[in-house]
């Protein structure tokens, strides 16, 4: 038997159970997920991408299902206990970052992740900012000079590529990546899906990207995943999505 | 010389209440009432335990110490039974106030004839006011250098990202509920230790004296702001203490001029909404100067 590094069995979703709202969003999802594996995962908006993203990093509890990280079950842990072991970078250039703290502040945070904190030790000692110098020159921004600026000073595309570089500072054992480029512009959010793809085959990550670029799709990871209303209807593996175009991804999208 | 020297008292003591509604509205972003309640326990527990024989000192950290209990019962509202963060407070301060009717036994307890704070100075013979200046200068100076030191540590910066963006922290495996009862519980037991400084200072703790300590701390910690501008955290504390000072000022200055003591919370709650609606009232005066030039 292969061991996995991320097993989804059976996951079903409904919001808003018993009322006139209610939405069956995930319907039965089921994946395995080898180490190393970059999947890109592409919906049409309302297929569950999101929620299913969601589910895996807890931030509700999920209704039916198993989640297996290394084997061990993780759907009964909290949001900040399976942060542990699960990276994630949002949509949202805001949502990633602290933006009343510095740039070093904020990567001290994030090199503690599923760490003790102490209530003794100094969080940004020169030991730890000459590291992060280092790991924020790898971004290629300039913001290694730049360290004791408070994030919130910082432009959206900086502020995502320091989320990227925090989600990844501890080695986490899965990256969730929810649509992190959409909304930034054309220019920078190549530049930091170009980065994404650095820092995932360099550290040899396990990762799960929702994307609307389908190039994006295509170009990156060595694995598809299309959903529709809740359910994987496309999954096809590095042979298959070599021989895949965007056009004929997009009859497939459009069905 | 001594009217100067007791204001500038009153606004350290009520400064340290001030950094305790600092923790919470402005660090943690939260609006805790709870604050009402803490303030009057710290009084009544150090003054009852006086009363009984206690040391002053070790009365007045019994007082901050059950002020702690309140923020973590408000804390546990919030984080365990998913309240609203107000109404939290607001349940902990209404039932607190049975709490310390019964701690006090009556509305007002007095301190006449029992051995205080600022007795453990009398060998040296300050002036009037110096004795208590000196201790409180002292303990507020040890308290803001140990909360600046603390907020600087790895677990100070996870109470911080807290208040400042809880996703980001949860996602960076922070437990936020954990870090809301600390900063509850810590910005508790220090308004209830001012509370027991003040019921020692002014020789009496009073039923109804958190009334409007919300109002008296954002006033401190806004006017702190206003003056002092964007500075980092540690300065923070220090601007909220000055902010204290200024307020207790202006305060003595309206009372100066001959107004009524009795409407003294309507002036603050005035000022307080003043200095609140300041930046908003600002915009809309840039966009009728705008408006009359477009014209």
């Amino acid at each position: 038997m292969t061991a996995y590094q991320f097993e989804i069995q059976h996951i079903h979703q409904t919001f808003h159970k018993g009322t006139a709202n209610e939405h069956h969003v995930l319907k039965g999802i089921d994946l395995k997920v080898k180490k190393g594996d970059f999947i890109c995962l592409i919906g049409g908006n309302g297929s569950g991408k999101s929620t299913l993203l969601n589910a895996i990093s807890g931030s509700f509890p999920i209704d039916e299902g198993k989640l297996l990280l290394k084997q061990k079950e993780i759907q009964s842990l909290k949001e900040y206990q399976r942060a542990k072991f699960i990276g994630r970078v949002f949509q949202d250039p805001n949502l990633g970052t602290s933006p009343r703290m510095t740039i070093a502040e904020n990567l001290s945070i994030a090199q503690k992740r599923g760490a003790k904190r102490s209530f003794i030790k100094r969080a940004t000692s020169s030991n730890a900012v000459k590291q992060f110098s280092k790991e924020v020159e790898m971004l290629e921004l300039g913001l290694e000079n730049r360290l004791n600026t408070e994030i919130g000073l910082l432009s959206g595309g900086q502020r995502q590529a320091i989320t990227l570089l925090m989600s990844v500072l501890q080695k986490p054992e899965l990256l969730l990546l929810d649509e992190h480029t959409a909304a930034l512009d054309p220019k920078i959010a190549k530049f930091i899906m170009k980065k994404t793809n650095e820092l995932i085959t360099k550290q040899h990550l396990t990762a799960m990207m929702v994307t609307h670029n389908l190039q994006d799709a295509l170009s990156y990871g060595n694995r598809l995943i299309m959903m529709q209303a809740g359910k994987i209807v496309l999954d096809l593996n590095q042979t298959e999505k070599e021989k895949m175009t965007v056009e004929e991804l997009y009859q497939l999208f459009s069905q | 010389m001594g009217i100067i020297v007791s204001t500038i008292l009153q606004g350290l003591l009520w400064g340290l209440m001030a950094i305790g509604v600092f923790l919470t509205f402005r660090v943690l972003d939260m609006p805790d009432m709870t604050a009402e309640g803490s303030f009057p326990l710290g009084a009544a527990v150090c003054v009852t335990l006086i009363r009984s024989g206690v040391h002053p000192l070790i009365a007045a950290l019994v007082g901050g110490f059950s002020g702690m209990l309140a923020g973590a019962m408000t804390a546990l509202l919030i984080t365990k039974c998913g309240l609203p963060a107000l109404l939290a407070g607001i349940l902990t301060m209404t039932g607190l106030y049975s709490i310390n009717l019964r701690i006090l036994g009556r509305a007002n307890l007095s301190l006449n004839g029992y051995q205080k704070m600022d007795n453990l100075l009398d060998s040296f013979h300050f002036p009037p006011y110096f004795n208590m200046l000196f201790i409180a200068v002292a303990i507020i100076g040890v308290i803001v250098i140990l909360l600046a030191l603390l907020f600087k540590t790895e677990a100070g910066q996870a109470l911080i990202a807290t208040g400042d963006n809880e996703q980001m922290a949860r996602s960076m495996a922070i437990n936020t509920d954990l870090m809301k009862i600390y900063m509850l519980m810590l910005s508790n037991g220090l308004i209830a230790l001012a509370g027991a400084f003040i019921a020692q200072d002014s020789g009496y703790a009073d039923i109804s004296s958190g009334i409007g300590t919300i109002v008296i701390g954002l006033a401190s910690v806004i006017i702190g702001e206003v003056i002092f501008g964007r500075v980092s955290l540690t300065y923070r504390f220090i601007c909220v203490i000055l902010g204290s000072i200024i307020y207790r000022f202006i305060l003595m200055l309206v009372i100066r001029l001959g107004l009524n003591p009795n409407d003294l919370k309507l002036i603050s709650a005035i000022l307080l909404a003043i200095c609140l609606a300041l930046p908003q009232l600002r915009m809309k005066l840039k966009q009728l100067v705008f408006l009359k030039k477009e014209v």
